[in-house]
């Protein structure tokens, strides 16, 4: 547990998708009170993704100093919890001759795009349909993730390990997938709102302080 | 008479492309954040054949001491070797069991074995690959290193009659792998020394003119006369 809490970089990217998943909850609505479900729901997915991008972005890192030095500075690489049997692996750590860092990278970068797009401009026509291209961009990811589980669990040398930065990942992309589709079962329903609507009362009060 | 301009207006109210445009700009410089530091702390490794590249990974299995076994090359690969100290080099050749000019270099394999390779100092490794003719196989392999009574080397050749001697080293099967394509092989026989650490120090198709043209040439230079 110490030195889960000691691996700092682990901590830098899991903590935006903590707090993403914290904002895009039931519990961020009143740290953000001003702020529609639809919209906070779009900022939650926006850190999610950060932490995604950037966990992704330092597997790439960690493959790349596996790749040249057979041993990385990043990350362990023996034990149950480490990245070089799982990022070093010579047979599965790449997608179609990709590194899986790269493919999550670029995942994260246009799936960030696409929310981003909606989050600063909500009731823009494209808005909606931007919504599920990001879904169906995203569903490929859970046969990533099963596929890389089933790697990490069965298919590497000495399986199985667990590699914290590639949990991260998925954790981050599972998060993405589930609000997406949160996000479109609420649209549907007709919640797409920038602002929280207010209650008869909050109407009430700001009316009679307008009248004075 | 009094005209409206409407272009400007129409830049006020369509936000539409400024909220796609900044988002644009947001994630352009996250990527290029995210690759200069990628670039910084640990850029990509240069994997190739050419001299000075990283050699491509080869997987597979080989046949050494009358059996198949599990072969992969970073296992010999010593990552933090350093210029001057001890260490195995390795000689990586390429094979068609059918190519005719693979059959005439067992015997110069043959020959420079017992210096180089015998003694340990470099490790050899023949790949067979798949590159004349598409009737290859693990015995044609095996007949081929140990030249057994087996018709199809040189594709009517009995294998027994290769010339040189019965190659004590390993054989791996690359014939349904990608390391055709992952070594870009210009033709074969194909002929790679590597330094400890995985290096290419030695291309037999970058050397033409230069009096390191053969293997024999190349393993002399390297492990005799730098030493």
């Amino acid at each position: 547990m110490v030195a889960f809490a000691a691996d700092w970089p682990l901590m830098l990217f899991l903590a935006p998708v903590v707090i993403g998943i914290f904002i895009a909850s039931p519990m961020g609505a009143p740290r953000l009170p001003e702020m529609g479900e639809a919209r906070r729901r779009l900022l939650g997915l926006l850190f999610i993704e950060a932490g995604g991008f950037t966990a992704s972005v330092y597997t790439w890192m960690i493959h790349n100093q596996m790749a040249a030095t057979g041993t990385s500075e990043l990350c362990a690489v023996k034990g149950l919890v480490q990245c070089g049997s799982v990022i070093g692996d010579p047979t599965y750590s790449t997608f179609l001759g990709l590194p899986w860092g790269i493919v999550g990278m670029g995942a994260f970068a246009v799936i960030g795009w696409l929310t981003l797009a909606m989050f600063m401009e909500m009731k823009a026509d494209w808005a909606e349909k931007y919504l599920d291209y990001a879904w169906y961009l995203s569903l490929p990811g859970i046969a990533g993730i099963v596929w890389l589980i089933i790697v990490e669990m069965f298919l590497v040398d000495g399986a199985p390990h667990i590699c914290p930065y590639c949990t991260c990942v998925h954790i981050a992309l599972g998060a993405t997938i589930f609000l997406l589709y949160s996000l479109r079962k609420n649209r549907d329903a007709g919640h797409w709102e920038i602002t929280r609507q207010k209650s008869k009362e909050e109407l009430l009060a700001l009316a009679r302080k307008g009248r004075k | 008479m009094k005209t409206d301009c409407t272009t400007r207006r129409a830049l006020f109210e369509d936000e539409n492309a400024d909220a796609r445009m900044g988002a644009t700009f947001v994630i352009s410089a996250a990527l290029t954040i995210a690759l200069v530091f990628v670039w910084i702390i640990a850029p990509p490794a240069s994997i190739g054949v050419s001299e000075g590249q990283l050699a491509p990974e080869i997987i597979g299995q080989g046949y050494l001491d009358g059996g198949w076994e599990d072969f992969q090359l970073t296992d010999h690969i010593n990552f933090s070797w350093v210029e001057g100290a001890e260490g195995q080099w390795i000689l990586l050749q390429f094979i068609d069991t059918d190519c005719p000019h693979c059959w005439k270099s067992g015997a110069d394999m043959s020959e420079h074995w017992p210096i180089f390779g015998d003694s340990g100092a470099v490790l050899y490794v023949t790949i067979a690959v798949e590159v004349v003719g598409n009737e290859h196989s693990r015995d044609e392999i095996v007949a081929f290193k140990e030249k057994q009574d087996y018709v199809g080397c040189k594709s009517t050749s009995n294998c027994e009659n290769r010339p040189g001697d019965v190659h004590p080293w390993m054989y791996v099967d690359a014939l349904n792998s990608d390391v055709s394509d992952d070594y870009a092989l210009p033709g074969v026989p194909f002929e790679l020394l590597l330094s400890p650490d995985g290096i290419v120090i030695w291309n037999g198709a970058q050397h033409k003119s230069d009096g390191l043209d053969t293997v024999d040439s190349a393993l002399r230079h390297h492990l005799m006369e730098d030493a």
